[in-house]
C-alpha cells in the first residue's frame, strides 16, 4: 500500500513537472516577438517594451529562464498580469474559491441526484420507474448548458424571483442556479453510469451466490453490489471533476460569477501571458491532484488494485 | 437572447461598446478642447439637469444604486486610467481642480479660482480649504503636486493623463503655500483648464499614493462624493457615501453628501445578463442593453431609456488610401455612396440609431454641415464612379473586376461585432459590385494588421465634445506607429489639424476644423456609419438621472424612490 502510494505520488510530481515545462513554453511558442504580441494595442511605447522584456527576463538563455520560472513558481510567485500588475497568484486565489465552490456543489448535486435515479432504475430494472429515470437522464444529457441556464433564470429569477440571476458574492442563494445548471447534466451522466454498473454487478455469480446463502437484499445491494459497482463511477467522477472545472466557464459567464474560467478567457483575449500560464498551471495541478486522489480511492474500494 | 452571446469574448456586445477596447485610440481622448462657452452643448435626449427641488439635507435612507456595466476597469488610479469604464467609476470617487458643466462651462472644483499667464504655460490656482480626502487627510497644494508628479512617474506607463501632461511638457507644480499653487509647462497648453476638469487629472491622496504604491489602482483614495469600499475582481466595485462631502460643483442639482448610501457597479459582460438583472430588480441601471429589448421594456413602462448622442468622431470606417483598390478616390467615393445609412441604423438599432454622414457628429463644436452633405446613398452614382475607374463586372458574377483582379475589400473585424451588422454593411457594398472579405480576429490581431497597413478599412469612434482627436487620427505624422489609419498625407490637412490644436483664437480654430472636415470628406477618407448613441436602461425608481458633458452618468445627484 505504502509502495503504491509513493509510486503514485512520484508519477504525479513528474506529470506536474512536465506541465510546468509546457506552460513555460507557451510564451516561446507565440509566433513572432512575444512581447509585441502581448502588448497588442495597449498603452505602450518602446520603453515599455524594453521594460517588459526585462521584467519577463526574455533576454536570458531559455534554460536559465525556465529555472527562474520554476523556482519562483515553487515559492508561489507566478508573475504579474501585464494588464494591471496584479500578481497572478493573487488574481487566481481571488477567483479559485468561487470556481471550486461551484464545481464541488455541482458534483455533489450530480452525485445525489444521479445515485438516486441510477439505483432506482437498476433496482426497478424494466419497470416504468426505470423508463422514467432513464427518460429524465436522456433529457438532462441533451439539454445544452446555456439553454438550461436561461430556462432556470427565466423561471426562478424573472418569474418566481426566488434566486438571483447574477451570482455575486458568496451567498448560498447565488450558488443555487449555477449549481443546477452545471450539475443537472452531470447528474444525468452519473445516473446512467450507476445504473449500468449496478446491472452489470447484479448479474454476477457472486451476487447470486450471496442471495442463495440467504443474505438479506439490502445487504446484498449495499455490501456486495454497490461497492463493486462504484469503481467505474469513481473513475468517471475524477474525470468529471476536471470537466466541471472547465465547464464552469460558460456558467460563470452566464451568471456573471467570479471564477478562474472567466479569468482564463479574459487573459487569453488580452494576451495576458503570465495570467494564462498561471491559470493553466494551477488548473493542471488540480487535475493531477484529483486524479491521484481518485486512484488512491480505488485501492480503498478494491484492495486488488493496490497489489498490481 | 442569441446563443453566440454566451461566448465570453463578447465582452461588450453592442457594436458601440466594441470600440472601447478594440481600437486602442477609440476611447482615450487625450487631446485638447475648445476654451469654455463656445462649444455646442452635447445633446442629450433629456434636458441635462432636471433640477429637482434643491435640498441641503438629502434623504439619509438613500438606498443602494446597482449599475451594470459591460467591461471591468483595469485600474481605479485616475493617473493610470485610459478607458471609458474607468472614467465611469472615477467620476464618483474623485474631484478635479475644476469642474465642467454639461453645457461645457467651467466651474470651481477643488480650486476656487485660477489664472493662466499670457502664453498659457503657467496656471495659478487658489484651492479650497475645507476639503478632506476619504482617508481623513486634508487636501492641500501638496496633493496636487503629488498627483501630477505621480502621473508622469515611472509607476504609470501610458495613460490618458500622462499623455496630456507629457505632450504639453509638464515641468512642475510649485506649491507656494498650502492653498496656492502654480502648475507649469514648458509648452503652451491653451486647453489645460478644461483637461484639468476631467477625471484623468483628478487629485489623489498623497498619503494613499505612498502607502499603496503599485497597488494604488486597487485602493483609490480621492475627495469625491463616494468612498471606495471594495473591488471583487470580475464581479463588482462597491462605493459608499462620503458623509463629509460638501464641495460638489455649483451646477449640480443639490449640495452636500449624496442621496444614495451606496453604489454597486456590477461587471456583467453579457448585455442579455444585464437586461435580465434589470428585470429581476438586481440592477437599477443597465448600460448598453440590447436595443430591441430596451425599446420593448420602455414601451411597456417597466423601464426608462436614456440616451446620449455622443459628440466627437462618430462610428466610421477609416479607409486605407495606400492599398489597392481603396487608393483610388472613385472607389472610396463609391463605397460611401453604396451605403444607405438611414436604413442601416434603423435595421441595426431601431429607434435608437442616428445615421452619420461626416467625420464629426453634429453635436461636436465646429461641425461643418457642408461636408456632411457631400454624399447620400446613390447606387447608380457609385456604379458610374466604379465604371469610370475601369472596375466592371464582365463575367456576370456580381463582382466587378479590372485586369483580372476582383474589386475586393479586406475587412478585419472582431468576433464581438454583431454578425448581423457586418452582413448588412457587406450587403450594401456587394450590391455596388464589391467583394468583401471579412477576417475576424482578436484585438491584438487587429492591432498588428492595422500597424502593418493590411486592411481596406478599420472601425473607429472617439467621444469628445471638441474635434481635436482629428489630429491624432488624420495628421500624417501619425501614419507610422500612430492611429492615422487612412494613411493619407496632405499638407493642407496637416496644417489645419496642427493649427487647430494650438491656436487660442476660437474663430481661427473653428475655420481650421471646417477645412479639415472638408478635406477629409472630399477625399472620401472615411466611410461614415452612425452616431454613437449611449443607451442606459433604468428602473422607474431611479430619479434625477443625468449625463455629464461626455455622457457619463452623473451619479452624485441620483436618488431612489421607495
Amino acid at each position: 500500500m505504502v509502495n503504491y502510494l509513493i509510486r503514485r505520488l512520484l508519477t504525479s510530481v513528474l506529470v506536474i513537472f512536465g506541465i510546468s515545462v509546457l506552460v513555460f513554453s507557451i510564451i516561446h511558442l507565440v509566433p513572432g516577438d512575444a512581447v509585441s504580441a502581448m502588448l497588442g494595442r495597449q498603452k505602450v511605447n518602446a520603453q515599455t517594451v524594453a521594460q517588459l522584456r526585462e521584467q519577463l527576463g526574455l533576454n536570458d538563455p531559455i534554460p536559465v529562464q525556465y529555472g527562474r520560472y520554476l523556482s519562483k513558481a515553487l515559492r508561489g510567485d507566478l508573475g504579474e498580469s501585464i494588464l494591471n500588475y496584479v500578481p497572478v497568484s493573487k488574481a487566481i486565489s481571488e477567483q479559485l474559491p468561487s470556481t471550486l465552490a461551484l464545481a464541488f456543489s455541482a458534483l455533489l448535486l450530480a452525485l445525489m441526484v444521479g445515485f438516486v435515479l441510477g439505483l432506482m432504475a437498476a433496482l426497478a430494472h424494466g419497470t416504468w420507474l426505470d423508463t422514467l429515470a432513464m427518460g429524465l437522464s436522456v433529457s438532462g444529457l441533451s439539454i445544452p448548458t446555456f439553454w438550461l441556464g436561461l430556462l432556470l433564470i427565466l423561471l426562478f429569477s424573472v418569474n418566481l424571483g426566488w434566486f438571483p440571476s447574477i451570482s455575486t458574492g458568496s451567498s448560498l442563494a447565488a450558488l443555487v442556479l449555477p449549481t443546477l445548471t452545471l450539475g443537472l447534466p452531470e447528474a444525468a451522466v452519473v445516473a446512467r453510469m450507476v445504473r449500468a454498473s449496478m446491472l452489470d454487478v447484479l448479474g454476477k455469480e457472486y451476487i447470486t451466490a450471496a442471495r442463495a446463502k440467504g443474505v438479506p437484499q439490502a445487504m446484498v445491494i449495499m455490501k456486495h453490489a454497490l461497492r463493486n459497482a462504484l469503481i467505474p463511477v469513481v473513475t468517471f467522477l475524477g474525470l468529471q471533476m476536471a470537466y466541471l472545472l472547465g465547464g464552469s466557464t460558460i456558467v460563470e459567464t452566464m451568471f456573471a460569477r467570479q471564477g478562474i474560467g472567466r479569468l482564463a478567457v479574459q487573459a487569453i483575449s488580452n494576451r495576458d501571458y503570465p495570467m494564462v500560464q498561471g491559470v493553466v498551471l494551477v488548473t493542471a495541478i488540480i487535475y493531477v491532484l484529483i486524479n491521484t486522489f481518485t486512484d488512491i480511492t480505488y485501492t480503498i474500494l478494491n484492495p486488488r488494485i493496490r497489489l498490481k | 437572447m442569441k446563443r453566440e452571446k454566451f461566448s465570453p469574448l463578447i465582452a461588450t456586445l453592442a457594436i458601440i461598446s466594441f470600440l472601447l477596447g478594440a481600437c486602442g485610440q477609440a476611447t482615450p481622448a487625450a487631446e485638447t478642447q475648445a476654451p469654455a462657452n463656445t462649444q455646442a452643448a452635447p445633446v442629450a435626449t433629456e434636458a441635462p439637469t432636471a433640477a429637482p427641488v434643491p435640498t441641503d439635507t438629502p434623504d439619509p435612507s438613500g438606498g443602494v444604486l446597482t449599475l451594470g456595466m459591460g467591461s471591468e476597469p483595469e485600474t481605479l488610479d485616475p493617473g493610470d486610467a485610459v478607458y471609458v469604464q474607468e472614467q465611469f467609476v472615477l467620476i464618483s470617487l474623485f474631484d478635479s481642480l475644476l469642474s465642467e458643466a454639461p453645457d461645457a462651462s467651467l466651474h470651481p472644483g477643488l480650486a476656487i479660482s485660477w489664472q493662466p499667464n499670457t502664453d498659457y504655460t503657467e496656471f495659478s490656482f487658489k484651492l479650497r480649504q475645507d476639503v478632506k480626502f476619504h482617508d481623513g487627510t486634508p487636501f492641500t497644494g501638496k496633493a496636487v503636486k503629488a498627483s501630477f508628479d505621480h502621473i508622469i512617474s515611472q509607476d504609470v506607463l501610458e495613460s490618458g493623463g500622462k499623455t496630456l501632461l507629457v505632450d504639453h511638457k509638464y515641468s512642475e507644480t510649485v506649491v507656494t503655500d498650502d492653498y496656492n499653487i502654480t502648475v507649469k509647462f514648458t509648452a503652451p497648453y491653451p486647453t489645460f483648464l478644461r483637461d484639468a476638469a476631467r477625471q484623468w487629472l483628478s487629485i489623489s491622496s498623497p498619503a494613499a499614493l505612498e502607502k499603496y504604491g503599485k497597488d494604488y489602482g486597487r485602493n483609490p483614495v480621492g475627495t469625491g462624493p463616494f468612498k471606495f469600499v471594495k473591488w471583487d475582481a470580475q464581479s463588482q466595485i462597491v462605493l459608499e457615501r462620503n458623509p463629509d462631502y460638501n464641495w460638489g460643483p455649483e451646477f449640480a442639482a443639490h449640495q452636500g453628501p449624496t442621496y444614495l448610501d451606496q453604489v454597486v457597479f456590477r461587471i456583467l459582460p453579457e448585455a442579455a445578463t444585464r437586461l435580465t438583472a434589470l428585470q429581476t430588480g438586481e440592477l437599477l441601471i443597465a448600460s448598453e442593453p440590447p436595443a430591441l429589448d430596451a425599446i420593448e421594456l420602455s414601451n411597456s413602462g417597466q423601464a426608462v431609456v436614456k440616451t446620449f448622442a455622443q459628440p466627437g468622431i462618430p462610428a466610421i470606417m477609416m479607409v486605407n488610401t495606400e492599398k489597392e483598390p481603396t487608393n483610388d478616390l472613385n472607389v472610396r467615393k463609391a463605397m460611401i455612396l453604396a451605403i444607405n445609412q438611414d436604413e442601416l441604423v434603423k435595421t441595426a438599432f431601431k429607434e435608437l440609431g442616428i445615421p452619420s454622414y461626416s467625420v464629426l457628429s453634429p453635436t461636436t463644436w465646429s461641425f461643418d454641415e457642408k461636408s456632411a452633405n457631400l454624399y447620400r446613398f446613390n447606387l447608380d452614382e457609385a456604379g458610374r464612379l466604379l465604371d469610370e475607374s475601369g472596375w466592371k463586372d464582365s463575367n456576370g458574377d456580381g463582382i466587378r473586376e479590372k485586369n483580372g483582379q476582383n474589386l475586393t475589400l479586406d475587412y478585419i473585424t472582431s468576433p464581438i461585432w454583431e454578425e448581423a451588422f457586418n452582413e448588412l454593411l457587406s450587403g450594401y457594398l456587394q450590391k455596388a459590385g464589391f467583394e468583401v472579405k471579412m477576417r475576424a480576429m482578436d484585438d491584438a490581431g487587429i492591432a498588428s494588421e492595422a500597424a502593418a497597413g493590411k486592411y481596406s478599412f478599420l472601425y473607429m469612434y472617439w467621444t469628445r465634445a471638441d474635434p481635436s482627436p482629428l489630429r491624432i487620427l488624420f495628421h500624417s505624422s501619425n501614419i507610422n506607429g500612430g492611429s492615422a489609419y487612412t494613411r493619407f498625407a496632405n499638407a493642407d490637412l496637416d496644417k489645419a489639424l496642427a493649427d487647430g490644436d494650438t491656436q487660442t483664437d476660437e474663430n481661427v480654430r473653428k475655420q481650421d476644423y471646417v477645412t479639415a472636415q472638408k478635406i477629409i470628406m472630399e477625399n472620401a477618407l472615411v466611410l461614415p456609419l452612425f452616431t454613437v448613441n449611449t443607451v442606459y436602461l433604468m428602473s422607474p425608481k431611479v430619479q434625477n438621472f443625468s449625463f455629464d458633458l461626455e455622457g457619463y452618468p452623473w451619479i452624485y445627484d441620483i436618488s431612489l424612490t421607495k
